[in-house]
């Protein structure tokens, strides 16, 4: 399995940052996780931590904040947090599969249709209609202008 | 004062510097900073607070007393000392008459020959509205009156001054604290009604006339007249509820260097300063340094004025001279202020500059809300010899670091909880890792 070069850095960083843990918290997180994240990190990325300054300072990418994401939902958070994310997520799938059925839903697609349709043919009227009233302008343009050479006279 | 008077002297503020002060402080804490500086820079009114005493010792020191020959400082001036022994005067007969009356109550309580003895001390001896030793022990000396009883009742009832007031507020018989309670409004009376005589008073009441009554009066302006140095506060306009300015009174001072550093201590204050409205009293509230809103805690107060001093001193001072200005401030709080505070800035630099405008969190996940209270406590002591034992706190907020980074992450990455399909591809990947590297693991077993 192939993996691109951003998410061997993410998984650099995430190395990182784990090892900046408390041996405590460190100890939470399963010992083949973290070997599968070392074997397949990019080494040559040098990715410094400091634990003096803010997260938001650490340039952490976002592939790495969803792993890190991940690896606090299943290993570091309370059991009470740890519910709630759940939770959280589960409604978010609902969500999800219930605009996949909304989208996919056939009663749905044939009045969609029967609506591009109309708005097909809307849209050809009014060009029409544009049309006409472009020619009409050109021809009171024309009107207008000989009307002024009489006044002028 | 009249008004030519105060036009003449008033501190005169060149915008240039205001805009390069606005630029450094930008560049010291961050881009992301400028838009609230910017706005927080363009409410700022500057007024002079000065006595005419300030203004004489200004212009001798600036090598100026020539002009305090001109008739119109010469009228001001008389002027100013008459009103102000006049005003003095009145508050030390109103304190002859509450030390009498003290004695007099304590008198009851004395057996009848302490009481008689008492009053044969009070008849000769020369009140003059404090119950001071060193006093009693002048007028022994030099006058030869007898005060044993006067000096053994200041002792017993703790009436010698104020500092014994603080000492042993609890331990306090009741006539004491009558007598120090109602001896302290007398004297911020008097200071009150010298403030206003022939100071810049009432140039700075013109100049707040689109202020709020009611916030001119909770200032007290009078009283703040007898405190030197420089004070910022925010107060809302007369025509609106919710639009405040912040207004800077700065004294005079005859070395420019030390005005600009004091003006640039206050400004910071103002950028800094952030506001919200209180959802049950739908009044504004302000925050800032280490403050929270509307909460006042004396030592995280202190903390953060020498914090403030830290940033001024290492960082935003040097910045304006290299820009060529001649700037300094010797500030009280640099006295006590810990070397441990210097460290404390110099490793939390980012987060303390973030916590000064945004809020404590975050300063309380890498440090410790714990380990920050109890150095604020430390130094709320004022006394630098405590440092040591700020040091010791300093160390616990580097363990607290490495300790509390998985609860820093859970907070960092909540966000990233609602990506749920970018979690599941992460999550297929992993798994598609260890998937293959368990299947090379069985294939290397064959």
């Amino acid at each position: 399995m192939s993996i691109n070069i951003e998410t061997k850095k993410a998984y650099t960083e995430v190395v990182n940052i784990l090892n900046s843990l408390s041996d405590k918290d460190y100890r939470k997180i399963p010992e083949e996780l973290i070997l599968t994240l070392e074997k397949n990190m990019d080494t040559e990325y040098m990715y410094n931590v400091d634990l003096s300054r803010p997260l938001a300072d650490w340039k952490i990418s976002v592939k790495a904040q969803t792993i890190l994401a991940i690896i606090f939902r299943d290993y570091l958070a309370t059991q009470k947090q740890k519910e709630k994310i759940l939770n959280f997520e589960q409604t978010k799938l609902n969500e999800i599969e219930e605009a996949k059925r909304e989208k996919y839903n056939p009663d749905n697609l044939f009045p969609k249709m029967e609506n591009e349709e109309n708005k097909q043919e809307q849209v050809q009227t009014q060009e029409n209609l544009a049309l006409v009233e472009y020619k009409e302008n050109i021809f009171k343009k024309i009107f207008n202008k000989i009307l002024s050479i009489f006044k002028n006279k | 004062m009249k008004k030519e008077l105060y036009d003449k002297y008033k501190n005169v503020i060149d915008e240039k510097f205001k805009q390069d002060l606005l630029d450094v402080c930008v560049q010291v804490y961050g881009e992301k900073r400028r838009a609230q500086f910017e706005a927080n820079m363009s409410k700022i009114d500057i007024h002079s607070k000065f006595t005419l005493e300030e203004l004489k010792k200004f212009l001798e020191e600036q090598g100026l007393a020539d002009e305090l020959n001109d008739p119109l400082f010469e009228e001001a001036f008389q002027e100013y000392e008459t009103r102000k022994k006049e005003v003095e005067q009145e508050g030390k007969e109103k304190r002859i008459q509450l030390q009498r009356q003290v004695l007099e109550e304590i008198k009851s309580e004395l057996s009848p020959e302490e009481a008689l003895e008492l009053e044969k001390e009070m008849q000769d001896y020369e009140f003059n509205g404090s119950f001071n030793l060193l006093d009693f022990a002048w007028q022994r000396t030099f006058e030869g009156q007898k005060n044993d009883v006067l000096e053994s009742i200041a002792d017993r009832y703790k009436l010698e001054d104020m500092y014994s007031a603080k000492k042993y507020e609890n331990e306090l018989p009741d006539i004491a604290k009558r007598y120090h309670s109602e001896g302290n409004k007398i004297d911020l009376e008097t200071r009150r009604n010298v403030g206003v005589i022939g100071s810049s008073y009432e140039n700075m009441m013109e100049e707040l006339t689109d202020v709020d009554a009611q916030e001119v009066d909770e200032l007290d302006l009078p009283l703040e007249m007898s405190i030197p140095g420089a004070f910022v506060t925010s107060l809302k306009d007369r025509e609106s509820n919710d639009k405040y300015r912040d207004h800077i009174f700065l004294s005079l001072k005859s070395d420019k260097a030390q005005t600009l550093g004091k003006l640039a201590h206050e400004i910071l204050h103002t950028l800094e300063r952030t506001e919200k409205t209180n959802e049950n009293t739908g009044k504004k509230e302000f925050r800032t340094g280490f403050n929270e809103y509307s909460i006042e805690n004396e030592n995280v107060n202190f903390e953060s004025e020498c914090m403030h001093q830290v940033i001024l001193n290492s960082r935003i001072y040097p910045a304006l001279r290299n820009l060529g200005y001649d700037i300094y401030n010797t500030s009280d709080y640099d006295i006590s202020n810990f070397d441990t505070n210097y460290k404390f800035f110099d490793r939390y630099e980012s987060a303390i500059l973030d916590a000064r405008c945004e809020g404590m969190e975050g300063l309380y996940d890498i440090v410790g809300k714990e380990n920050f209270i109890e150095l604020a406590n430390l130094q709320g002591r004022r006394n630098a010899k405590l440092d040591p034992e700020a040091t010791k706190v300093f160390e616990n907020m580097k363990e607290y670091e490495r300790q509390n980074l998985a609860v820093r992450i859970g907070k960092f990455t909540l966000p990233m909880q609602e990506d749920i399909l970018g979690k599941k591809q992460a999550e297929a990947e992993l798994s598609g890792l260890q998937k293959n590297e368990k299947d090379i693991g069985v294939d290397n077993e064959y």
